[in-house]
């Protein structure tokens, strides 16, 4: 098993689905999209359709963008819960639930935009009303589907709070600001239930405010992340002190190899013990 | 408030606004109460708060007359009980924590039970409340007035459902202290306290809000 750690490819995934990914999805939403102010709930299907046919090219260029960008956050995810994993190890069941949440998650992310292009893709072209159904399902998988964001939120945060300090390498408060973020984001649940007003999908209180919000929560998560490796780089330089140079950190590129990295090591159990613990298991 | 030298006891944790005092280099440094982290949790919350107060000062600019009719429609006493069962409610709450550092852990714990009971108050008026204004034909979904007022006030409603459970953990760890409180122990209580002042603070501004601006 490699033990070496390899900082350029956490970082790359933690800039290419952080910051990246938010700059080329904003620019997709804003510049070619246009979807500020978003078109209201309470629009007739008709108006909706003109809107649509309107910049048909350039929104149909700003979803790919925007699908484009949601391809990327999964990176970001994973440069985050490799920490959660790093404080369970043996045991990691909040890094399972945070895969399993940002699966499904990224999953949706990535229809928002499928059905917001295909509701531009043929809008003119046929009945406005179903342009309109397929226009609202994009926008409920884009803010109604907002607990398994919140699920992996709080998993990444309990990482942080309740798992064993001593592997920790994100404050304390992180967890607590990523709850209280999670807790902005549940406004999506109630554009079921408005079709005008701050709480309808076009809404501050339900739209704008839960995604601006997301967006400086991922800046700040992306800081501490960076940060996170940087700390880890040193641990892995102290490591490798100590342990020798199968701990050590790795750069692409050098081709360096370490013999015998394969070798067990105090956190794993004999062979005899498992048995032991198994014969105990089946009594 | 004096100052006091902060003893190795990890019961000195519960402190309030402890100063320790370094003879040596006369350093003196601020603690804040629960940890760091519960005040990021707060800030986060608190933002997100405000600018649903901002979004309500401007959706009332936008539709004054909507808002005036709304104003006087909701029930001024139903928003003074309310308010009045918050304050309470905080007030046991920092009472509690400061019974806990003058030793007195049963005294903590009946305090407990009066701001759950506080609460608990908080959440029958509010259903009384909102039943009536349903009974009367005003919903979410009447105007933008009535869909701010019972979203906001539902979003803190859960706040204080929470609180309470919050407090439910706050009582069993009082209950647990043997005479000195544990670091954990003072830090899961102070975090609780800050919570709770935390909801009674953004009812104030809902009150101001729905109940008080014209």
């Amino acid at each position: 098993m490699e033990k070496r750690f390899t900082p350029k490819t956490h970082r790359l995934c933690l800039w290419m689905g952080g910051p990246f990914m938010s700059v080329l999805y904003i620019l997709g939403w804003v510049v070619f999209a246009r979807l500020v102010p978003a078109p209201a709930p309470n629009w007739p299907a008709e108006r909706l359709t003109d809107w649509l046919v309107g910049h048909q090219i350039q929104f149909l260029i700003g979803c790919a963008i925007m699908i484009g960008a949601a391809g990327l956050w999964g990176m970001w995810c994973a440069a985050l819960s490799v920490w959660t994993f790093k404080t369970e190890s043996r045991f990691p069941v909040l890094f399972a639930a945070q895969i399993i949440s940002v699966a499904a998650g990224l999953t949706i992310f990535i229809l928002d935009e499928l059905f917001w292009t295909v509701a531009a893709f043929r809008a003119g072209q046929r009945s406005p009303e179903i342009t309109q159904a397929i226009w609202d399902i994009g926008w409920f998988g884009f803010l109604f589907s907002i607990t398994v964001y919140i699920a992996w939120a709080v998993s990444l945060a309990l990482g942080i709070l309740w798992n064993p300090p001593e592997h920790q390498l994100f404050p304390r408060w992180a967890g607590f600001m990523t709850i209280g973020s999670a807790l902005c984001w549940s406004a999506g649940l109630l554009i079921a239930f408005f079709k005008q007003g701050q709480f309808a999908y076009n809404g501050g209180l339900a739209m704008w405010l839960p995604l601006g919000e997301f967006f400086v929560w991922l800046a700040v998560m992306t800081v501490l992340g960076l940060r996170a490796i940087s700390q880890q780089e040193e641990l892995s330089r102290r490591e490798a002190m100590e342990k020798g140079p199968h701990y050590d950190v790795y750069e692409p590129g050098e081709h360096e190899t370490v013999e015998s990295i394969d070798q067990p090591t105090s956190t794993e159990h004999s062979p005899e013990l498992v048995s032991e613990l198994a014969g105990q298991g089946a009594r | 408030m004096g100052e006091t030298t902060l003893a190795p006891d990890p019961g000195n944790i519960a402190l309030p606004i402890a100063r320790t005092r370094d003879t040596s280099s006369r350093m003196r440094t601020r603690r804040v109460p629960g940890e760091i982290g519960i005040w990021a949790f707060i800030l986060t919350d608190m933002s997100v708060f405000a600018i649903y107060f901002l979004v309500f000062a401007y959706s009332r600019s936008q539709e004054p007359e909507v808002f005036r009719q709304g104003r006087l429609l909701t029930s001024l006493p139903a928003g003074v009980v309310n308010t009045f069962f918050m304050l309470t409610a905080s007030l046991f709450v920092a009472l509690a924590v400061q019974a806990i550092r003058q030793r007195k852990p049963g005294t903590s714990q009946l305090l407990l039970v009066g701001a759950g009971l506080c609460g608990t108050g908080f959440i029958i008026n509010k259903h009384v409340e909102w039943s009536a204004k349903t009974a009367a034909g005003y919903t979410p979904l009447s105007d933008n007035f009535f869909q701010l007022y019972f979203v906001l006030t539902g979003i803190h409603l859960l706040h204080v459902l929470v609180a309470l459970v919050v407090l439910v953990y706050m009582f069993r760890k009082v209950r647990r202290i043997q005479r000195v409180p544990t670091a954990s122990q003072s830090r899961f209580i102070e975090n609780g306290a800050s919570y709770w002042h935390m909801v009674d603070l953004i009812w104030l501004g809902l009150f101001a809000l729905f109940y008080l601006a014209s």
